[in-house]
């Protein structure tokens, strides 16, 4: 991961330039690559438990920083060479939550609810297939004109905050919720 | 020697099975016949064939015979039927030496011909008229009153309502005194009364009552009342002839049911041939081009992001159905500055300039035409899609009139300006507004279309009114932790309340929600500008 590059570019004034997203596209792709997938469910768990409790508020300000704090808090416990890596599938993993209510509508979520059983597995099945169906928009996009491999990270990142910003322009889709999205399905594909 | 009806026959016989093996009678087809088809099939073959075979007379013998000759005369009262002088073939009266097919044969052949045939003709659609018949036939052409359901409680479907067994067992416990929404729910039968057959009614009793229905009908119609009615509606239609000329040709001639105009001293953007044919063409293909637009445009020329704007509040339907055809609307590129001042001196020089004082008149004249009209014939309502409520509706609703100009200033002005067109009063709402200030362009535009629009914060999508009094700024997106969550909080920056450190950030704007507060923003003017315009 280039930290070197992405610290520069968190600092900088235009902190959420292309070049920046880019960057910090490709580190997250990175990061959940490289993590197993219990520490991914872990944290996903815990984020969630975090979601439903502590950090439940109609106010949605309160619930998106109370979330980012609690990921802060997750990644400080953390021995110093993980801290960096967490702090960015975390934040995947808290912009994933956020969206939630945009990927499915609240009229979805009650119908699996009362169709499954086991809901929280269907709910997380039901998001895997939107952000599988969003990745297939992607690929088949003018944005992804990548080869396979790591090799091509940087290109995969560009492409996705072009296809993202595309989404936010033309559909009803917020640009981080689109690109956290298709890091998560991405980076979690390829793992498995 | 043969006899001509032999040959007619085996010549048809050969034919028709050649069709129908080539298209009618294919395996699948075969294989999707029903007993009621091929009954229905054997049938027609039956009848038809029995019917062609008595009505040609094929049980006697052919009164003519064809016979083949090669290099031969005729004999006696043989004449040349077909071929050449050398091989031919001729024909002549039977005396009873020709060959013949016994009448069992010919008869045999023209019921396969018909089964052919029908095998022919026979498409699905057909096979499943067929398939119906019996039913059909048992209907026997009525159309019967739906069966009468017993209203009984839907307590079945209470108990999957969610929560209802928590409230069913406090219920039970005694703690609540009622079962609220989880109580049983009876359903309301609609007492109505059906003049359709009844399942049991007889053939006869239907068919009486439906003579004495039509013959109250022929009475009530046949009246002295109705007939003096008819008279005054008549006489009515009469007295408005010219009107109801009028308004048959503006739905025939499709005419334009509003007229808005917007004057800019900005350039025309469409090029040349757009300057050269005037709005008719930029209005043609409108409607494709504005139902999904971007965002926001990116480096384009003032004119462009003028017309971006209007279209955005008034025509995109990505966030709420469009208030008004696009064709109604014209924007008069390249006007004067002072082009307000010079619509209240002379609005009809000015109009009639720009092209637009024919339509301006045609819709104030359809409005007095369909207005009128719907003060004496009730049927006259459907003429306007405001139906009776258009009389008490004014003119201003469908004609307007507004001046954009861009120009060297500090802030922007805003002015109502009025004007007497055609004897009645019409405001011209008026904004200057500085050079390059895109950014607040949707403001100024909907201030122009409708002065009295006003966006605040208790009609945006961020959270204002929540206990965190302080609004969010630029330090709320630094930060080691949440890169991509903190853009979470764009949500509540509406950039439609002028947030102007954001304005300074490109790096934000290129990831902005535009959806959640554009969307907002466009469907709260829209409400507004419905309430003030519309279309006749």
């Amino acid at each position: 991961m280039n930290v070197v590059a992405l610290l520069v570019s968190l600092i900088a004034a235009d902190h959420y330039s292309p070049d920046a997203r880019a960057i910090y596209i490709s580190s997250a792709l990175e990061a959940i690559e490289d993590a197993d997938k219990k520490t991914l469910a872990d944290a996903s768990n815990y984020i969630s438990a975090m979601d439903r409790n502590r950090c439940r508020s109609a106010f949605r300000r309160l619930r998106a920083q109370c979330l980012i704090d609690a990921a802060a808090r997750n990644c400080k416990s953390l021995p110093a060479d993980k801290r960096e890596p967490c702090a960015i599938y975390l934040d995947i993993v808290v912009t994933n939550t956020l969206a939630e209510q945009q990927m499915l509508s609240e009229a979805e979520r009650h119908a699996i609810m009362e169709k499954n059983r086991d809901y929280k597995s269907a709910l997380r099945l039901e998001l895997q297939r939107r952000y599988g169906s969003l990745a297939a928009g992607f690929r088949l996009s003018k944005y992804y004109s990548c080869g396979a491999g790591s090799a091509n990270r940087a290109c995969l990142a560009a492409a996705i905050d072009g296809y993202c910003r595309d989404q936010a322009d033309q559909q009803t889709l917020a640009w981080q919720h689109c690109a956290a999205a298709l890091v998560w399905f991405i980076a979690t594909s390829r793992e498995s | 020697m043969i006899g001509a009806k032999s040959v007619t026959s085996a010549l048809l016989l050969v034919v028709v099975s050649a069709l129908a093996l080539g298209f009618g009678a294919t395996p699948a087809k075969l294989a999707e016949l029903g007993a009621v088809e091929a009954f229905a099939v054997g049938f027609f073959a039956l009848l038809v064939g029995g019917f062609l075979f008595r009505y040609f007379r094929l049980h006697r013998r052919s009164t003519y015979y064809l016979r083949h000759s090669v290099d031969e005369l005729p004999w006696g009262d043989e004449s040349h039927f077909l071929g050449t002088e050398h091989r031919r073939i001729l024909v002549g009266e039977n005396r009873g030496d020709a060959y013949d097919f016994s009448p069992r044969i010919h008869y045999l052949i023209y019921v396969a011909l018909a089964a052919w045939t029908a095998l022919l003709t026979l498409d699905s659609r057909a096979i499943a008229a067929l398939r119906a018949l019996p039913e059909d036939l048992a209907a026997q052409g009525s159309e019967y009153c739906p069966e009468l359901r017993s209203p009984s409680p839907t307590a079945a479907n209470t108990q999957e309502e969610p929560g209802c067994a928590l409230i069913r067992r406090a219920y039970e416990l005694g703690y609540v005194k009622n079962l609220g929404p989880c109580a049983a729910i009876t359903e309301t039968a609609r007492l109505e009364s059906c003049t359709l057959r009844q399942h049991d009614e007889p053939i006869l009793h239907y068919a009486w009552r439906r003579l004495v229905l039509f013959e109250t009908a022929a009475r009530a119609e046949t009246s002295s009342e109705r007939f003096a009615e008819s008279k005054a509606d008549f006489e009515r239609r009469l007295d408005h002839l010219p009107e109801l000329f009028e308004a048959n040709r503006f739905t025939v001639a499709s005419a334009a049911r509003a007229s808005h105009h917007i004057f800019t001293n900005l350039p025309n953007p469409g090029g040349w041939l757009s300057r050269a044919h005037g709005p008719a063409l930029d209005n043609r293909d409108c409607e494709t081009r504005y139902r999904r637009l971007p965002s926001r445009l990116e480096s384009t020329s003032a004119s462009r992001h003028l017309e971006h704007v209007v279209a955005q509040l008034l025509f995109d339907t990505r966030y709420a159905p469009a208030v008004g055809s696009c064709r109604e609307l014209t924007i008069h590129w390249d006007s004067p500055p002072d082009i307000c001042d010079r619509l209240v001196k002379s609005p009809l020089e000015v109009l009639d300039d720009a092209g637009a004082l024919g339509e301006v008149r045609n819709v104030l004249e359809r409005y007095r035409v369909t207005a009128e009209l719907q003060e004496v014939l009730p049927a006259a309502e459907g003429m306007s899609k405001l139906s009776g409520i258009l009389r008490s509706v004014t003119r201003q609703r469908f004609v307007s009139f507004g001046c954009y100009i861009e120009e060297e200033r500090a802030s922007p002005q805003f002015a109502v300006r009025e004007l007497t067109l055609e004897g009645q009063r019409f405001t011209a709402p008026e904004a200057r507004v500085p050079i390059a200030d895109s950014d607040d362009a949707h403001k100024y535009v909907a201030s122009m279309l409708v002065p009295s629009f006003h966006y605040g914060n208790l009609l945006s999508e961020a959270s204002s009114g929540d206990p965190l009094a302080a609004g969010v700024d630029a330090k709320f997106f630094t930060g080691q932790y949440g890169y991509l969550s903190r853009l979470d909080y764009l949500k509540d920056v509406d950039i439609f309340l002028g947030h102007d450190w954001i304005e300074e950030r490109p790096d934000l704007m290129e990831v902005y929600p535009y959806h959640v507060h554009l969307g907002n923003y466009v469907a709260t003017f829209r409400s507004r500008y419905r309430a003030e315009r519309g279309r006749l």
